[in-house]
């Protein structure tokens, strides 16, 4: 067009250096004419000339000067299209809305077209990108507010047990303390049961002494009255032989009488003397009868004495085993208050040690609790900046997700995809309602999906019951009139295109959700508008 | 060795008083035998038992060489029985009738003395062995009559 | 009843004395030994020896009275009286029968005579 538009230049000025010449031409000639009186044939020739210069300059240069103008006319009603286009796409670019920005811009021509393609693109890339990288920052943002928290609560918790080991170790000073108190007159004490358990063992000794002694003793009688014993035995067999004796001479006797009384007269003397015989047998029989008890009754005391000593010494000897198990009651005791002592002072001179430590660590948990304090103060900031991290990378979410990308992340795409649904049902109010149940359950962080009519009336509404839970539906959002004056009804109608509210808390939950707001058009006319609202900590948590 | 029947059966003695007898124990008895038939007082010989014997007959002794059948006195006049017998003894004495008197040995468990028992205070008895009893000093004896006991069958 | 000889035995605990001449045999059996005289096999536990002499004593009524058994005699022999038996009734005690007295021995019961 340009090149055209100059070549015409060209062709003008060069048209009016013809005419010019021409006209020069002329002047000159009418000059010469006049001055030496040429011929009228001369004027003729330029007139036919100029005539021919003039209609050449009309055919060449005033017709393509008009064809220029065409040109430059449909030049100028086609750049004003393409303005309008651009501006249109612009606008749309403006609002954040790459994908109708793009639908625009194939409108432009040619280079136009691509380069602006180009361009819209590579910003849908990049804000895809950004979304994308938002989604992650709010995320990790969340993470790092997370553990801040968890820090500071552990930090805090970790100050409070510096705090109660300091406590503690306060405790075990003073304890400490007194043990080593007890320690120190638990070895005085000890001290004195080794002392007295020298004098015990000298006595033990002593006793065990005067025992082995009796038993000796004892020993002694028992022995001489074994020997008594058999004596007694063999004073028997002696006792026995006399009986035997007596009882030979008893006998005897008794046949000296039976001889005696067969020899009749003759016997009658020796009969006499049979008699004495048998009383002297008789009698002798009654004295060993009596050395028999008398016998008996020493052997029974014999007998009783050596029941007795050996009793004696049994018991003596148990006596012996006690004191002997006494003294080395004794000793083991000695020992073990020597040794009792030894660990006493040991231990009162490792509580003192204990002590002098025990204060140093008390100053160096007193040391550590300020670290910690100061710890979970940083600890604290860091959470609060991890706080206000999480809250820009929500900023920043809300802010990319001010362009409408075609892109899973963008909530305006969606708003509108499930406009595009809406509008395939308008008229039947039953199928909005089914659509909106089932698109809301696609969705894990819409709290609530609403379509309103024209007039801001409340068409479906539908909420999530895994967000929401048990609680009821409040009767600010029930169905009702009137919801046209709501900012986000009015912002969507006023954009002609989807919206994002700021931040508010929910009616529903009360916790903080944004509404994503796509207004339905029916032949160019608003048959109302669908409603998203999205809650951010289920949001943020994808 | 044979000994001669007189060694082994001397002639009965004579003069002897008829109320003398040897009193023994027997068991819880006492009795009392006729001193005329008795021989000899011995300490209790070594008694060997026989076979197929009776429990009166304790068995077969030996004597001056010559066997001599030992009956139970306290058996033969059914004593109970006493205690232990601390030195029994064997009466050597004749049994049986003055013209076949045979020597027979009587196991007693003590001989006590000789005494005087008068056949006039002697009462009771079978007639047989057993003469009867009567009183010596504070006691009371039974009294025998060995010839009898060569009779009895 | 006399003779050259007697061949003295023990049975029951007790010592008995068999003529010579009435001995027709002698073998081990029953668990000690068998003689054999007129009457039969006598049972005996031990054969004690032989002597060639005994002073044999007529059996006394007072002994038949309590021992009522067939006997050659009585005699003694190394100061222990002994019976001497009559072969031709020798007492049960030799046969092997339980005898009418309780002399606490051990019996057999047997049909020999």
């Amino acid at each position: 067009m340009i090149k055209d538009a100059m070549e015409s230049i060209n062709h003008s000025r060069m048209g009016l250096t013809i005419v010019g010449g021409v006209a020069l031409a002329g002047l000159a000639l009418l000059l010469v004419a006049e001055a030496g009186g040429a011929q009228s044939w001369l004027f003729s020739v330029f007139l036919l000339a100029g005539a021919g210069a003039l209609g050449l300059y009309v055919r060449v240069i005033y017709r393509g000067q008009q064809l220029l103008w065409q040109r430059v006319d449909g030049a100028e009603r086609r750049n004003g299209d393409v303005e309008k286009t651009l501006v249109q796409a612009l606008e749309r670019l403006r609002a954040g809305d790459l994908v109708s920005c793009a639908e625009r811009s194939r409108e432009l021509p040619g280079k136009l077209a691509s380069t602006f393609a180009n361009a819209t693109n590579a910003l849908d890339v990049l804000a895809q990108q950004i979304q994308a990288s938002s989604v992650e920052v709010a995320s990790a943002a969340n993470s790092v507010n997370e553990i801040a928290s968890e820090l500071a609560s552990g930090s805090s918790q970790q100050a409070a047990s510096v705090v109660e080991i300091t406590a503690a170790m306060e405790e075990l000073a003073r304890t400490a303390s007194q043990i080593a108190e007890n320690a120190a007159t638990q070895a005085d004490l000890a001290h004195k049961a080794e002392e007295s358990g020298n004098l015990g063992k000298v006595a033990v000794e002593e006793a065990v002494g005067g025992v082995e002694e009796v038993r000796k003793r004892i020993s002694g009688i028992a022995s001489r009255a074994d020997t008594l014993g058999t004596r007694s035995k063999e004073i028997y067999r002696v006792l026995d032989l006399i009986t035997d004796i007596a009882q030979e001479t008893h006998i005897l006797s008794l046949n000296a009488a039976i001889e005696a009384a067969a020899a009749g007269e003759h016997g009658r003397r020796f009969s006499v003397v049979a008699e004495e015989v048998r009383r002297l047998a008789q009698r002798s029989q009654e004295s060993v009868e009596s050395v028999r008890n008398l016998l008996d009754e020493f052997a029974s005391s014999i007998r009783t004495t050596v029941v007795a000593t050996d009793e004696g010494s049994k018991e003596a000897s148990r006596v012996l085993e006690r004191a002997r198990a006494a003294a080395a009651a004794i000793e083991e005791l000695r020992d073990a208050s020597g040794h009792t002592a030894r660990v006493a002072r040991e231990i009162s001179l490792a509580t003192q040690q204990q002590n002098a430590a025990s204060d140093e660590v008390v100053l160096t948990l007193k040391e550590v609790s300020h670290v910690v304090q100061r710890m979970a103060d940083g600890l604290k900031q860091f959470s609060e900046t991890a706080d206000r991290l999480n809250q820009l990378g929500l900023i920043i979410q809300m802010l990319a997700q001010s362009f409408h990308l075609d892109s899973q992340h963008s909530l305006k795409h969606l708003a509108e995809t499930w406009a595009v649904e809406v509008r395939r049902r308008l008229g039947n109010w039953e199928a909005i309602e089914r659509l909106l149940g089932d698109l809301v359950q696609r969705q894990p962080y819409v709290e609530c999906l609403y379509f309103y009519d024209g007039k801001g009336g409340q068409v479906a509404l539908t909420v999530n019951r895994a967000i929401l839970g048990d609680r009821e539906v409040p009767a600010a959002v029930r169905a009702g009139e009137g919801f046209g004056e709501r900012p986000w009804y009015k912002a969507a109608v006023a954009e002609k295109h989807t919206i994002l509210t700021p931040l508010f808390d929910s009616l529903l939950t009360e916790q903080p959700i944004f509404t994503a707001a796509a207004p339905i058009y029916e032949k160019g006319e608003l048959v109302g508008v669908l409603g998203l609202d999205v809650n951010v900590d289920h949001w943020t948590k994808i | 060795m044979l000994k001669s029947a007189e060694a082994a059966n001397p002639a009965p003695p004579t003069g002897l008083s008829a109320g003398s007898h040897l009193l023994v124990q027997a068991g819880e008895y006492v009795c009392a035998l006729p001193l005329r038939s008795v021989r000899r007082v011995l300490r209790a010989l070594p008694v060997h038992p026989l076979p197929g014997a009776t429990a009166e007959l304790k068995g077969l002794a030996e004597f001056a060489g010559e066997p001599l059948p030992i009956l139970d006195l306290a058996r033969l006049v059914g004593a109970p029985p006493g205690a232990n017998p601390t030195y029994p003894v064997t009466i050597v004495a004749w049994a049986g009738p003055q013209d076949g008197r045979e020597m027979i040995g009587l196991a007693a468990d003590a001989a006590l003395e000789v005494a005087e028992v008068p056949l006039a205070s002697v009462v009771g008895g079978d007639g047989g062995f057993i003469l009867g009893e009567a009183p010596v000093g504070n006691q009371v004896v039974r009294v025998l009559d060995l010839e009898a006991l060569g009779r009895e069958r | 009843m006399t003779g050259k000889g007697y061949l003295l035995v023990r049975r029951g605990g007790a010592l008995w004395g068999v003529d010579n001449a009435a001995v027709q045999s002698l073998k081990r059996g029953d668990g000690g030994f068998l003689l054999g005289v007129t009457a039969g096999e006598l049972r005996i536990d031990k054969i004690v020896g032989v002597v060639t002499e005994l002073a044999v004593r007529p059996v006394t009524a007072a002994l038949t009275r309590f021992w009522p058994e067939a006997a050659g005699g009585l005699a003694v022999y190394a100061a222990e009286p002994l019976v001497v038996v009559d072969p031709r009734r020798p007492p049960r005690a030799l046969r092997g029968l339980q005898s009418g007295g309780g002399d606490g021995k051990r019996r057999r019961r047997s049909r020999t005579a």
